[in-house]
Formats: structure tokens, C-alpha cells, sequence
């Protein structure tokens, strides 16, 4: 006979049960409508084509469904647009990742050495990870103009030609770096300046006796003490970074860049599914994107955790 | 580091001609500062930041209340499916929002919430991360309490409300407060459930100027200005709360 | 005395009654705005007066763009206007749910539609939208700098690349002939049209357009666009500028580019398109459909009446007149005011012409606006020299076969 766990027979126990799941019912219910059965039916969908309003025996029937089996995921891989995106993706993630963390850590570490955070700097460096998506953009796309943008007229002084990075296929990915450099810099840079002032003292007095110089001491002791901070940093900033879409949107004025230079995944499911209403195709191409970010989470978290360091 | 936000400031404080100036002038000879007037008057502003307002808010305290529950229920109760519930919440950090517009968007629909406050406030009173730091910040409350509150008669429900919240309110202030920047500046979602100018938050609001207005660079700015300043003041006062949350989220 | 005024009030009053319950309402979405929008509201206003139990309730639902989405979804709610404007694009994803218009308009109306817009408004045989703005591709050109406007491809690529210069020797010209816009290929299909070429073939079984017409057409494009200022933006703000000295584009941007032609301080004229082996031009703008989709009989009545109304000869020059669109009955065309109104402003007489000899519209295709997208991809990478003719069309014709293989 099987054994009945003990707190099973406690009236107490069953008591609980029912007052937690009280407790639990709107987050779950909430949870339960938007986000477990969108998500399952995000896949549903993407076997599907899904007709706007279709005449079936006398009736019309508005989002009519009809079963398609793959044809939605191989259209996508014979979509240039969609391999252009998934390219383009893959570009801003490797690049602005690694930029972005290695100038927060850069940015940290002369933090740590004594600039006291005053409420002011803290504004300083939150505002652009705070503030609206939209504003910010906005504001980039004039700093951005060709003719009398901010930008162009700095990069003048060192003697560069007028750079058209809303227009030329070529600058308008770097032109989309740049801006959420300078939008996540400050906010990872307050993360690591955190774990570095949590680090014990002790250590770097060890070096100092040891006879290790101010690098040594950074790349031996800081860096790895602060793995954890810099692994939650990429993390996040490697999901976040794979979803971008409402800086483009608005830096280009609702287009995906000149010649598409830059579609994203997320752009394009949005573009599929609210500018063309090919509701089955976007739904593919969410799975597709969330196959790709769960394998990479994964990947990281298996590899990386052997590397992270925590202090107990 | 703040370039950006003073050449938007510096611009929405002049005339067109002074913006499209080259070399471009910092300071402008008179600060145009109607053009924040002008602006507000081009569009419905002002319907824009009662929505983002009303929005925000009422998020903020449905969040509160629905995530300071399901936390405690999960710091401090034992039940059926506990773990199995607990999974699962960790397991949704893996969908890709986007992944669900499109399913989200015929839901919508098919209830008849679309181009209703109902589907900008409902979905979003949940908070996986809220649930995860209050459920943190309840685990530190010792059992003791709990025990000596029921021997004096209190209902679980009493001492959560009276007793836990204000114990816990660093954590809770947090969490609001997270909740009400993510609100203010959500813009996708707002996109797609709305198309009517009375239903627009400010983003959104801000995105159908900029088609408007074109070139009219000033007001622009000054628009932008405008949509920053809310969350600028609120951040200004609760940093703390702020850096907090954010720290905390960061040390496993 | 009393009972006489009595029994007439009381009269009245039924009548009353009876009219206000025989009151329909019904929603007219539409796109057109400052310019237009005012002669939309006097026509409607007048069609309200002669109709007294219709209420005509006219939303402008904001650009092109977003009426599409809009209408999208209204009709994924179940709940569409009762009219609205639509490109045929827009059509091909409802088709359901529009009423039939032949089996409701008189055949007065119906013979007097041009039959050319009468084929652009067939969908699988039947007519489901009616023409209303519309519009025809032309070519607009500076008699300063060109004195005899261009009439075949030859001529047109001649003097493209004669008029192109770097007038002061720095390197870097200073006047196209022409200009380009990758996200308009509708200029491409207008000369495809005049190869004799086409995207699909008649039956939409195969994919035709990277055939020799195509190749051809492709090829004059590339060698056009070495003369020509590519830009994504519309061209009326360099041809202001003095950037370019004639080009290609719709009819409805006429007032746009005269402005602009004032500005710069020079004269412009309308010719018809270059030709080839035909003078075909591509028509653009929106037909009228009525909705069946959540209506009552009485509701799509109303419709049809008003739809008669604005297919009226007299209404549709007096639209035309005021908007720089085209007449697009017969009676309106062959109609004195038409006659007199072209002799005065000749533009329109080579906009009606362009139309009446070569006019063709949109691809009914259901997907056609993802091939347009594929075509975009491709067109643009010819016009800016990233891809030879070839290639480009292969791999649009590649693109274009998955989408159609449904």
C-alpha cells in the first residue's frame, strides 16, 4: 500500500489547501487566461490559417480557423524577410550584449573607486532604462537626423561626413545599438557597482599583501566575485535583447529600417500578425522565437553555473 | 550620459528655424516655453495622461493585492500542488511576451475587452517577479508570529492584512512601484488592444503625435519632455525603493 | 374648425412616427482627409437631404493604414461598417462578407460604370466594391528642362540620362533626370504591364514574372535608375528642390508636386507614361464596399442607395473636380462639365486619357500584398545596384511561388 504522506491526514493541512488556492486564484486566474493558454494556443495557432471572416453554410464566421499543419513554419524559412530578421536579431544580440556589459563593468569599476552615489547621478544613470520606450526614441531620431541631428554634428568634429542613420541600410542596425547602449548601460552598471560594494574588503587587503597590482586585483578577485551580478546581467540582457521591437518601430516611423536593415524576430511577428493579420504565420514565428530564447536559457544556464562564483 | 535629455529639453525651448540651426545652439535667446502649451492643445494630451494615470494605478492596486496573496501563500502555507503551482510561475520567465500577442489579441476580442480599460488593466495585475521577491520578503516574517496570532483568534486573512503588509511594506512598495513604472510605459500592448484616440496612454498617444506632427521638432520634444517628467518624479522620490528592488533581484 | 386641424395634426403626427420609425442609420468609414474630406461630407450632406430617413454617419478613421486596420478588426469582431472604403487587397480578406452589388444596383447605374473599373472590382466573377477615388500613374515633367516630353522607353532613357549631370564639377551630381521609389512598384508593374509581362499567369497557376517580359522590364529599370535619384521618401520634395527633371507617379499627387514646382520656381506639366508595346498605366485608390456582415436589410438598402447616389454622373465629375481623382462613369466622362473642366485644366485631360487608354488595377490575388512585399524586397535592391535583373527577379519569383502555393 502506498504511503500516505503525513500532513495528508492533518485537517489542518486540507484546510489550507482551500484558503491558498483562494488566496491563489486571481494571480492563477489571471496567469491561467493570459499567459498559460496564450501560450498553448500560440502553438495551436501556428498550425492554423486563420481567415478573417469566411462564409460556412449560411453563416459568416469572423477568425475562422483552418488546419494547415507545417506549411506555416516552412513558409517562414522561405520568407527572405524572416531569415533577414533572425540574422539581424542575431547581430544586435551579439554585439550589443557584450558592448553593453563590458561598459557597465568599465563604468562600475570607476564608480567603485570613490564618486560617492548621490541621488543625482542615480537619476542619472536610471533615467534612460526608466523612462518611456517611445519618448526615448523619439528624441534619438532627431539626435539621429541627418542634416541637423546632435549626432552628426559631434562626429563632425572629428572630421566625419554626414552619417544618414535613419535611411542608410547600412548605419540603421548600429543606429538601434547605439541608442540601447546608452539606454542599459546605466542601469547594469548600478547592478555590478552593487555586487562590487558587497565584496569583502578582506580580500583585496589579502592581495595587497600578496604584492598584486590595482588590474590583478580587478580581473583576479573583482570579476570573479562578481559573477553573479554579471551573469544575471547577461541573462537578462540577452532575453531583453532578443525582443526588441518598439525602438525600431518608432525610431523609423513604423517601418523596419530602409531595406528592412532593421527586422527583428519580434518585428516581424508583430508585422505578420497586426499589419498583415496573418495570425497563423506570427503565431509560427513566436514559436520560433521562443524556441530560440529557451534554448539559449538553457544553454546558459547549464554552462554558466559552473562558472558562477557565490560567496557561500 | 544625460546628452540626450538636455538637447531634448534645449530643443523643445525653441522655435523651429533655432532647432534646424547649424552648428545647433544649446541655449535658445528666449526659452519658447508655450511650445509645451502648443503641444499639449495639438492632441488630447491631457485625455492621454488621465488614461496612463487610471491605468497605472488601478494595475498598481489590483497587483498589489492579487501578488501579496499568492505570495504568502506560497512563503507561508503548505498545500496540495505547492511545488507543482511554484514551477510552473518559474516556468512562465520563459515565454517571450510577444509569443502571446497574437492568442492574447483573439482572446481579447472573442470576451469584447478589446478597446476597453479591461484589457489594459486585467492582464497585467499579475507580477511573476512580484510574486518571487514579496515571497522572499515573507519567508524572512518567523512562523512565531503566525502562531501567536492564531491562538489569539485572528483569521489568516486579518493577519495577512494587518499584520504581514505592513511588515513587508519595503518589499510591497517595490513591487507598486515597478508595477506603475511598467504601466506608464507599456506601449505594444496598448497598440494592439486599442485603436481609440479616447483609450490611448500617453506612448501611445506620444507615437500618433509624432505622425502628426511630422517635422515640428520643438513640439515634439516638448511632447516627449512631457511623457518623461511623471515617471522622472516619481523616481526622484522613491530611488531608494528602486535600487532596492533592483539590487535584490540581482544577488540570488 | 378644430377637428379639421385636429385630424391633420394627428396625421402628422402618425406620419412622424411612421418616418422616425423608418429611420436607418448607417456608418460610412472612409480615409480621406483635409483635402478631400470636405467634398466627401457635401456630397453625403446632399445625398442626406434627398433622403430624409437616411442617416449617413461618415467617421474618418484616420490614413489608409489605419482604416485597413480598423476594418480588420471590425470584421474579426463581427461588426463592420456598413460602407468602406477599400483597396482590393483589403477586399480579397473578406470577401464573404460583402454584398454581392449586382444583384442590388440598377443595371443603369451598373452599365454606366467604365468597364475597365468594372473588371478591377470583380472578385471571382462577382462585383463586390464599386470605384471611387481613383487614380491613374502619369508623368510629370519640367518644360524648362524637358521640351518635348518623352513617349517611349528609348526616349524616356535617353533623356533620363542626358538631363543627369554634375553641373558644377564637383563630383557629386546635382540633377537626376528622373527619380525612383522602391516602396512605389507600382511604377514597375505599369511598365511590366506595357511588356506584355505579369506577376502570375492568367489561371494564377505559375509564377510568369521572371520571364523574358519581366527580364526585360527589370533590365530598363536598372539602367533607368543609373539615371535616377532613388529614394524611399516621395519624390515631389527633390523635383521642388530642382534634384530631378521629370519622373513617374500617380495622379493623386498632383497637388503635392505642383506645390512643390511653385516653390522651386519652375513650371510642370502632366504627359501620359512612356509606352512600349502598349500605354498601359496602373490605377490606384479605393472602391466602395458594402458590408452584409451584421446589417439589416433595411440598413444595406440605404447602402445601395447611396452608393447609386455617388455613382451618379453629375456626382462623380463634381467629385473628380474637387479632388483631382477620376470620373468613373462613362456619362461622367463623356459629360459637357467633364469636357469644359479638362479643357481648362489639361492635366486632367491627360489623366483621363492615360486612364481610358491603358488603365489597369491591383492583382485580385489573395496574397497579393505579400507578393507586393517580396517585390518591394527585390525591387529595391535593383534600383539601389545591390542585385543584376536576374537574380533579383529569380529569387523574387522563388518567394512569390511559396506564397501563392496555398
Amino acid at each position: 500500500m502506498m504511503r500516505i504522506p503525513a500532513h495528508w491526514r492533518s485537517k489542518q493541512y486540507w484546510w489550507d489547501t482551500g484558503q491558498a488556492y483562494l488566496y491563489l486564484l486571481p494571480a492563477m486566474l489571471v496567469l491561467g487566461v493570459f499567459v498559460f493558454y496564450p501560450f498553448f494556443n500560440a502553438f495551436n495557432l501556428s498550425f492554423h490559417k486563420v481567415y478573417l471572416v469566411k462564409r460556412v453554410g449560411g453563416q459568416l464566421i469572423p477568425l475562422y480557423m483552418e488546419y494547415v499543419g507545417l506549411s506555416n513554419f516552412t513558409r517562414l524559412f522561405h520568407d527572405s524577410i524572416f531569415i533577414k530578421a533572425i540574422k539581424q536579431t542575431s547581430i544586435y544580440v551579439g554585439v550589443s550584449v557584450p558592448v553593453t556589459i563590458g561598459l557597465a563593468l568599465i563604468l562600475a569599476t570607476f564608480l567603485n573607486e570613490g564618486l560617492r552615489l548621490r541621488p543625482f547621478y542615480r537619476l542619472a544613470y536610471f533615467m534612460p532604462y526608466i523612462t518611456p520606450v517611445v519618448a526615448i526614441s523619439l528624441v534619438w531620431q532627431w539626435i539621429y537626423n541627418w542634416k541637423f541631428g546632435l549626432l552628426n554634428y559631434l562626429l563632425g568634429f572629428f572630421g566625419v561626413d554626414l552619417i544618414n542613420w535613419l535611411n542608410d541600410p547600412r548605419f540603421a542596425l548600429p543606429a538601434v545599438i547605439i541608442m540601447n547602449v546608452w539606454r542599459f548601460v546605466g542601469y547594469q552598471s548600478i547592478i555590478l557597482l552593487a555586487g562590487m560594494q558587497g565584496i569583502d574588503k578582506m580580500y583585496y587587503d589579502a592581495a595587497k599583501v600578496d604584492g598584486a597590482s590595482g588590474i590583478q586585483a580587478w580581473w583576479k578577485i573583482t570579476v570573479p566575485l562578481l559573477t553573479p551580478q554579471l551573469f544575471f546581467v547577461f541573462i537578462i540582457s540577452l532575453i531583453g535583447s532578443f525582443k526588441i521591437f518598439e525602438e525600431i518601430y518608432i525610431l523609423f516611423g513604423t517601418t523596419p529600417g530602409p531595406l528592412n536593415s532593421a527586422m527583428t524576430m519580434v518585428y516581424y511577428i508583430f508585422d505578420q500578425g497586426f499589419q498583415r493579420f496573418h495570425f497563423g504565420r506570427a503565431a509560427a514565428a513566436s514559436v520560433v522565437l521562443f524556441a530560440i530564447i529557451f534554448t539559449l536559457t538553457l544553454f546558459q544556464m547549464t554552462v554558466t553555473q559552473r562558472r558562477v562564483h557565490y560567496e557561500r | 550620459m544625460l546628452l540626450p535629455f538636455a538637447w531634448m529639453l534645449s530643443t523643445s525651448l525653441k522655435t523651429l528655424s533655432e532647432a534646424l540651426r547649424i552648428p545647433p545652439i544649446w541655449i535658445p535667446k528666449v526659452p519658447h516655453w508655450e511650445n509645451y502649451a502648443l503641444a499639449w492643445n495639438a492632441a488630447p494630451f491631457g485625455r492621454y495622461f488621465f488614461n496612463s494615470f487610471f491605468i497605472a494605478i488601478t494595475t498598481t492596486v489590483g497587483e498589489v493585492i492579487a501578488t501579496v496573496f499568492a505570495a504568502y501563500a506560497f512563503a507561508k502555507m503548505n498545500f496540495l500542488g505547492k511545488n507543482v503551482l511554484f514551477t510552473l510561475l518559474l516556468g512562465t520567465l520563459m515565454i517571450p511576451g510577444q509569443m502571446l500577442l497574437v492568442p492574447n489579441y483573439v482572446t481579447i476580442k472573442r470576451l469584447g475587452w478589446y478597446n476597453t480599460y479591461w484589457a489594459l488593466i486585467i492582464p497585467w495585475v499579475v507580477s511573476v517577479f512580484g510574486i518571487f521577491l514579496l515571497r522572499q520578503f515573507f519567508r524572512t516574517i518567523p512562523d512565531e508570529l503566525w502562531d501567536a496570532a492564531r491562538i489569539d483568534g485572528c483569521s489568516r486573512f486579518r493577519f495577512i492584512w494587518r499584520i504581514v503588509v505592513p511588515l513587508a511594506r519595503p518589499g510591497i512598495a517595490t513591487v507598486a512601484l515597478f508595477k506603475f513604472v511598467g504601466s506608464w510605459n507599456a506601449f505594444l500592448w496598448v497598440l494592439i488592444m486599442t485603436d481609440k484616440v479616447e483609450l490611448r496612454t500617453v506612448p501611445v498617444g506620444l507615437r500618433y503625435f509624432m505622425s502628426d506632427m511630422g517635422t515640428e521638432y520643438p513640439l515634439l520634444m516638448a511632447a516627449a519632455t512631457m511623457a518623461i517628467v511623471p515617471v522622472l518624479i516619481l523616481f526622484f522620490f522613491t530611488q531608494r525603493q528602486f535600487i532596492q528592488g533592483i539590487a535584490r533581484t540581482g544577488l540570488k | 374648425m378644430l377637428k379639421r386641424y385636429g385630424f391633420a395634426a394627428l396625421v402628422a403626427l402618425l406620419l412622424l412616427g411612421v418616418l422616425a420609425f423608418s429611420q436607418v442609420t448607417i456608418d460610412f468609414w472612409h480615409a480621406m482627409s483635409k483635402q478631400h474630406g470636405p467634398a466627401l461630407e457635401a456630397l453625403v450632406q446632399k445625398f442626406m437631404d434627398e433622403n430624409p430617413g437616411i442617416i449617413v454617419n461618415l467617421v474618418y478613421q484616420g490614413g489608409y493604414g489605419s482604416l485597413s486596420q480598423k476594418l480588420i478588426g471590425a470584421v474579426a469582431a463581427g461588426e463592420p461598417p456598413t460602407v468602406a472604403q477599400q483597396y482590393e487587397n483589403w477586399t480579397t480578406q473578406w470577401l464573404d462578407a460583402l454584398v454581392p452589388l449586382e444583384d442590388h444596383l440598377s443595371p443603369d447605374v451598373l452599365a454606366d460604370i467604365h468597364p475597365r473599373f468594372l473588371e478591377m472590382n470583380r472578385f471571382n466573377g462577382k462585383l463586390l466594391t464599386v470605384p471611387f477615388n481613383k487614380s491613374i500613374i502619369v508623368l510629370y515633367y519640367r518644360p524648362d528642362l524637358v521640351p518635348e516630353p518623352p513617349t517611349t522607353w528609348e526616349e524616356f532613357l535617353d533623356l533620363a540620362c542626358a538631363l543627369t549631370v554634375d553641373k558644377d564639377g564637383d563630383g557629386v551630381i546635382d540633377q537626376y533626370g528622373t527619380g525612383l521609389r522602391p516602396p512605389n512598384p507600382e511604377i514597375f508593374l505599369t511598365f511590366l504591364a506595357q511588356n506584355e509581362g505579369s506577376i502570375l499567369s492568367d489561371d494564377w497557376s505559375k509564377v510568369t514574372i521572371n520571364d523574358e517580359r519581366g527580364l526585360e522590364t527589370m533590365q530598363f529599370m536598372a539602367s533607368l535608375a543609373k539615371c535616377a535619384l532613388v529614394q524611399g521618401g516621395y519624390l515631389s520634395d527633390p523635383f521642388g528642390q530642382g534634384l530631378i527633371a521629370m519622373f513617374v507617379d500617380t495622379s493623386a499627387g498632383y497637388p503635392y508636386n505642383l506645390a512643390a514646382a511653385q516653390q522651386g520656381g519652375f513650371e510642370m506639366r502632366v504627359a501620359k507614361v512612356p509606352c512600349h508595346k502598349n500605354c498601359a498605366s496602373m490605377v490606384q485608390g479605393t472602391n466602395l464596399g458594402v458590408f452584409a456582415m451584421n446589417q439589416t436589410p433595411e440598413q444595406i438598402d440605404a447602402a445601395i442607395k447611396l452608393i447609386e447616389f455617388l455613382l451618379r454622373p453629375e456626382n462623380t465629375v463634381y467629385w473628380a473636380e474637387q479632388t483631382g481623382y477620376l470620373p468613373v462613369t462613362m456619362s461622367g466622362f463623356n459629360s459637357e462639365e467633364w469636357k469644359a473642366f479638362t479643357e481648362a485644366n489639361p492635366e486632367r485631360a491627360v489623366m483621363t486619357e492615360q486612364f481610358l487608354e491603358g488603365g489597369f488595377g491591383q492583382l485580385h490575388h489573395p496574397v497579393y500584398w505579400d507578393i507586393r512585399s517580396v517585390l518591394i524586397t527585390y525591387y529595391e535592391q535593383v534600383l539601389r545596384g545591390e542585385t543584376d535583373p536576374k537574380t533579383a527577379l529569380d529569387n523574387m519569383a522563388a518567394e512569390i511561388e511559396v506564397l501563392i502555393s496555398e
